[in-house]
């Protein structure tokens, strides 16, 4: 191995003062950074491409499914179909269970790898390294989830074609439930992200996440009737997917879901309060 | 410069560092050392503002650690080289670290040559042995250039080779000017490496002085001799002054010079087959001292070091 070499300790001793001429780190070079340890890892690739395979290979089985179909399909089942939510049903329903992983890992893997000590040495103002990985833990997801919903919505649509029922963007809220299927898979991403701050656990975090979106609208069909139809609306995850990716009416759901709109607020209002614990525990504890 | 005034830090009822206070001056290396366990990470972790102390306070150049506004131009830090993402390779984690800071590519190719992992920079971090963790770990420390390095247990792992050439390099930096703290949990190690000492134990300071002073202080001989009069011996040497203690196959005198043993066992007609001098290890030295803080609970035997209270 290399012996100590001149040139790489100038010969100045380094003085004690701090260099004036040296800027401050801050969030744009942490957000560098956080791009650069997000993107050297090969798990973030692995899961983000399940994330469009899944979407796509969703949206083609079960649109080619409908226009095979479509012959033997009643006139009364026909017009209950809505052609834009069988198309991306798949991005925000099977989507998150991958970007929950890429979302809880950003974060926990700082601290199952103990490297979290390394990472706020270089940056101690802890608000600013949590404010950089969200950042680009949401683009990166933003990256992903809406090229993958307009990919599974056009390949959809070119699959039902043929039963003349297909959609296009400029029909009444296809559009917004296009994007809606992208963003609910990034909010996704940032409410696990926020998870795994507050448990610093991968496996914590995601086991927690799933039960959250998927087990606990699930286990809440056990009370009763009255109350399970009063809360279903409140709850994250569950019926959330098809009713922010639906493009006509919402009354097949159950206890009077929300528009579209505010379902996906109020999604990302949890998402929210997530984040902000996760940033305050980060900032508060002993890393 | 580092200083940490009544430094403390409680995990629940335990105390793993109790009101240290010290200084680390540039251009001297300063060796940390004391057994597993004695608080050494602790106390580096308050430094570097990863830990907060329960009380007591530290500064590095003047300033809390968090309120250093480009940290790796002013201190490198070393903590545990295993605490890295091993799917994340070298370079790619120095390039992630550096950015933080607005450091070049440039420097991040510079330190990589300079630790000698050019080969290997492109691996993936869970393919590294544990010496080339503690190289990419010196060299995330060297990024920034930095007048103030902090040193936890670099040796561990590294090859004799790897040895050398970390204290070649803590010695060399030192000598520029730098404020250096490295800790060890062996003295034999500091004896090569530092100039200053501080010696904990359980989480208290038990000594802070120069490494000179440490030796002065601790260099106890003992005079081993073998004879077929043991007990004579033992009296005559006793009356003249000695401690007597019996060695492997004769006896050890403490107290008295190789001259003088011979001298007493001359005059009283004692027949010596063997007569030697012994040093008492540094080592051994410092196991003493940090035993006793454990046995005393923090009343260290401070008889023969000078120590530093509350400074």
């Amino acid at each position: 191995m290399a012996a100590l070499t001149g040139p790489a300790f100038p010969a100045s001793p380094a003085s004690s003062d701090s260099p004036a001429s040296l800027a401050r780190a801050g969030l744009l070079g942490t957000i560098r950074s956080e791009f650069t340890k997000i993107g050297s890892v090969r798990s973030t690739y692995w899961t983000l491409a399940l994330l469009v395979a899944v979407s796509l290979a969703w949206s083609i089985i079960v649109c080619d499914g409908t226009a095979a179909h479509w012959a033997h399909t009643s006139p009364q089942a026909r017009s209950g179909v809505d052609p834009t939510q069988l198309s991306i049903l798949g991005v925000a329903l099977l989507g998150q269970l991958m970007i929950v992983v890429v979302g809880s890992l950003a974060i926990t893997s700082e601290y199952s790898t103990q490297a979290i000590s390394a990472s706020l040495t270089v940056m101690p103002r802890r608000g600013v390294f949590y404010a950089a990985k969200a950042a680009v833990l949401a683009a990166t997801a933003m990256l992903v989830a809406f090229p993958a919903s307009f990919l599974a919505f056009f390949v959809g649509q070119s699959l039902l074609h043929s039963t003349g029922v297909g959609a296009t963007l400029v029909k009444p809220n296809v559009l917004s439930a296009v994007l809606a299927a992208g963003a609910y898979v990034v909010i996704c991403g940032l409410f696990s992200f926020g998870l795994g701050a507050l448990l610093r656990s991968t496996a914590g975090a995601i086991s927690v996440a799933y039960g959250l979106l998927f087990l606990m609208p699930v286990l809440a069909r056990a009370l009763p009737m009255a109350w399970y139809d009063a809360m279903v609306r409140w709850m994250p995850g569950g019926q959330t997917p098809g009713v922010i990716t639906s493009t006509t009416s919402t009354q097949s759901f159950n206890g009077h879901p929300f528009e579209p709109w505010v379902e996906l607020a109020i999604f990302a209002g949890y998402a929210a309060v997530l984040l902000i614990a996760g940033g305050v525990a980060l900032c508060r504890r002993d890393a | 410069m580092i200083e940490a005034h009544g430094l403390t830090k409680r995990f629940g009822s335990a105390l793993a560092v109790s009101d240290l206070s010290f200084r680390v001056r540039p251009g001297l290396v300063t060796g940390f050392v004391g057994p597993n366990g004695a608080g050494k990470t602790t106390t580096m972790r308050m430094i570097l503002g990863l830990d907060r102390p329960t009380a007591g306070s530290a500064t590095v150049n003047g300033k809390p650690y968090a309120r250093i506004g480009s940290p790796m131009h002013e201190v490198g830090a070393l903590l545990d080289a295993r605490a890295v993402n091993g799917g994340r390779g070298a370079r790619a984690h120095l390039l992630s670290l550096a950015q933080t800071n607005d450091i070049s590519r440039r420097r991040v190719r510079e330190v990589i040559d300079i630790v000698g992992l050019s080969d290997v920079a492109g691996k993936r971090l869970r393919t590294f042995s544990l010496g080339m963790s503690q190289r990419l770990g010196i060299a995330a420390a060297l990024l920034g250039d930095p007048p103030v390095l902090i040193f936890d247990e670099p040796i561990n792992g590294l090859d004799p080779e790897g040895i050398v050439w970390v204290r070649t390099l803590i010695r060399s930096m030192a000598e520029q000017g730098r404020t250096i703290l490295v800790s060890s949990h062996l003295m034999s190690e500091m004896e090569q490496t530092a100039d200053h000492l501080l010696v904990i134990g359980r989480g208290r300071l038990i000594a802070d002085c120069s490494m000179a002073e440490f030796i002065a202080a601790n260099s106890r001989s003992a005079v081993v001799v073998r004879t077929p009069e043991p007990d004579s011996l033992a009296r005559a040497v006793a009356d003249a002054g000695g401690t007597v203690s019996p060695a492997a196959d004769g006896l050890s005198i403490a107290g008295l010079s190789q001259d003088q043993v011979a001298r007493i066992a001359f005059t009283s007609g004692i027949r010596l087959d063997h007569l030697s001098e012994t040093r008492v290890s540094l080592e051994q030295a410092f196991m003493e001292l940090t035993a006793s803080s454990v046995d005393y609970h923090g009343e260290p035997a401070t008889d023969r070091l000078p120590v530093k209270k509350g400074a």
